[in-house]
């Protein structure tokens, strides 16, 4: 297994991810997510904690322009959803049902052709068995266990070292610390959504705590 | 995005609607039916046995195909919107028209492979029972999938919006809506509508439209097409739906490309677990 932690993160804008006012709205009255603030620069990190259905998944695909956001959004220097910066964004989805039928080596395969990955298929090992599941290469998504499943969401958000790491919900394996490490060493930056992850906390450095959808405090 | 990246987005839903038990399933089930279709018609002669083949290979085509059709569109986006899959494709840089639109072309090809083998299989049959490649039915097989695709594409167009079921009964109702106007412009050109008809004939120029082969044209005025052509009757009076024009099968492709960039712009607006 090799890692190269010496390889810069090439033309990082000063802030990472920046939000002022961020508001995601799904149906009815009461935002999901409203009045989050927030900024990570290069080589940052930061804990989305909250208890369930606190806002926490939802104000990462509010990021990532997988649903509306409001507010004054910034993902490397985009607004929310651009495939440019899209492409330098690692994320791994909470769940198991994300395979979509696809063998684990296929999917994150794929994933790390459309971030732009010379050779996906080296990328796609790599980050599998960086992520533990060096032997599952073949195995449907849906014949993962849940431990499986996510340490495959941890190898699709590592996959081509993107510049910025989003997990949601990540369980706390040793290789989801040394990810997250990793990431910030080589200037990239980490937003981790955890109901529970005081485990992950010192490695990430800040904390935002979501209650009912709005900051804590 | 990259060439490369699309064809890896529909390789890799190629691969995956390969591998679903359903599809297999009714892959093989089409192929069953060829055979007996041909084991049947082996116990006719002469006319019997080249309209039972007949009859029997497009009735195959039609059923099975709609299956297929409704099956692989009805499910082209809702499921893996809300499993998280899209959403993580998404998360990666692709458009979501883009992504929209390798699921819905892989579909497609999907749609066409089946039938383009059930296709082969029934002319393998041909060849069985001594008659040689039918050259009709190799263009019925063609015009068949044609119909198969809009229906496809009708609910896989409604399918960011809505479940399996819904998106299933529009891709049928299409489906009988494209027919219904190819039947009604054929009674209008008999003279059997009376004071609508100029109601079907705007609604023949503007609606989409199933094309007919000569064909089942053929066997469904000797009234010999079974399943895949049942006589077509307006107030005790046979009406007889002639073969397609090329301007049908035109403005019907016009009406699939039309569906296809409803059904690629539609998940804009969808949120993506």
């Amino acid at each position: 297994m090799s890692r190269d932690r010496g390889a810069p993160v090439v033309a990082e804008p000063r802030e990472v991810v920046s939000a002022e006012g961020l508001e995601v709205r799904y149906h009815g009255p009461q935002p999901a997510v409203a009045g989050v603030d927030l900024t990570l620069a290069p080589g940052g990190g930061l804990l989305v904690a909250g208890a369930e259905a606190a806002g926490k998944t939802s104000l990462l695909r509010g990021l990532l322009g997988l649903t509306p956001a409001g507010g004054r959004v910034r993902v490397l220097a985009e607004p929310p959803g651009r495939p440019a910066a899209l492409r330098r964004v690692g994320y791994g989805p909470q769940g198991q049902g994300f395979a979509g039928g696809l063998a684990a080596g296929e999917l994150v395969r794929v994933v790390a052709r459309l971030r732009g990955a010379s050779d996906p298929g080296a990328t796609a090992r790599a980050a599998l068995e960086r992520a533990g599941l060096g032997g599952a290469e073949r195995l449907r998504g849906s014949a993962l266990g849940l431990e499986e499943a996510r340490r495959l969401s941890l190898a699709l958000a590592i996959a081509g070292e993107p510049a910025l790491l989003v997990l949601d919900d990540p369980w706390e394996f040793p290789e989801t610390v040394a990810e997250i490490e990793l990431a910030r060493e080589r200037g990239g930056a980490v937003i981790v959504a955890s109901r529970d992850g005081a485990a992950l906390a010192p490695f990430l450095g800040r904390t935002l705590l979501l209650v009912d959808g709005v900051p804590a405090g | 995005m990259s060439a490369r990246g699309l064809a890896a987005l529909v390789a890799a839903e190629l691969g995956a609607l390969a591998r679903r038990r359903w599809v297999g399933g009714v892959v093989a089930a089409g192929l069953a039916v060829a055979v007996a279709v041909a084991a049947l018609a082996a116990s006719e002669s002469g006319q019997a046995r080249d309209d039972d083949f007949r009859a029997g290979a497009a009735s195959l085509l039609l059923l099975g195909g709609l299956v297929m059709a409704v099956g692989l569109g009805s499910a082209a986006l809702n499921r893996e919107a809300d499993s998280g899959h899209l959403g993580l494709l998404a998360a990666a840089g692709p458009g979501r028209a883009t992504l929209a639109g390798a699921a819905i072309a892989a579909r497609a090809a999907a749609l066409v492979a089946t039938l383009a083998v059930w296709g082969a299989a029934v002319q393998v049959g041909s060849l069985a029972l001594g008659r040689g490649l039918d050259g009709p039915l190799a263009v019925h097989t063609a015009a068949g999938a044609e119909n198969m695709l809009l229906t496809l594409l009708a609910a896989a167009a409604v399918s960011s919006v809505v479940g399996p079921v819904s998106s299933s009964l529009v891709g049928l109702a299409v489906y009988v809506l494209a027919q219904a106007v190819v039947n009604l412009e054929a009674a209008a050109d008999q003279g059997l509508i009376g004071t609508s008809e100029a109601g079907v004939r705007a609604a023949y120029l503007v609606l989409p439209r199933l094309v007919v082969s000569p064909m089942i044209f053929l066997l469904q005025a000797r009234e010999e097409a079974g399943p895949a052509a049942p006589p077509v009757e307006i107030n005790g009076t046979t009406v007889f739906v002639p073969a397609s024009a090329w301007a049908t099968v035109a403005w019907t492709l016009c009406w699939c490309a039309g569906i296809a960039a409803v059904a690629a712009v539609g998940l804009r607006r969808r949120t993506l677990a």
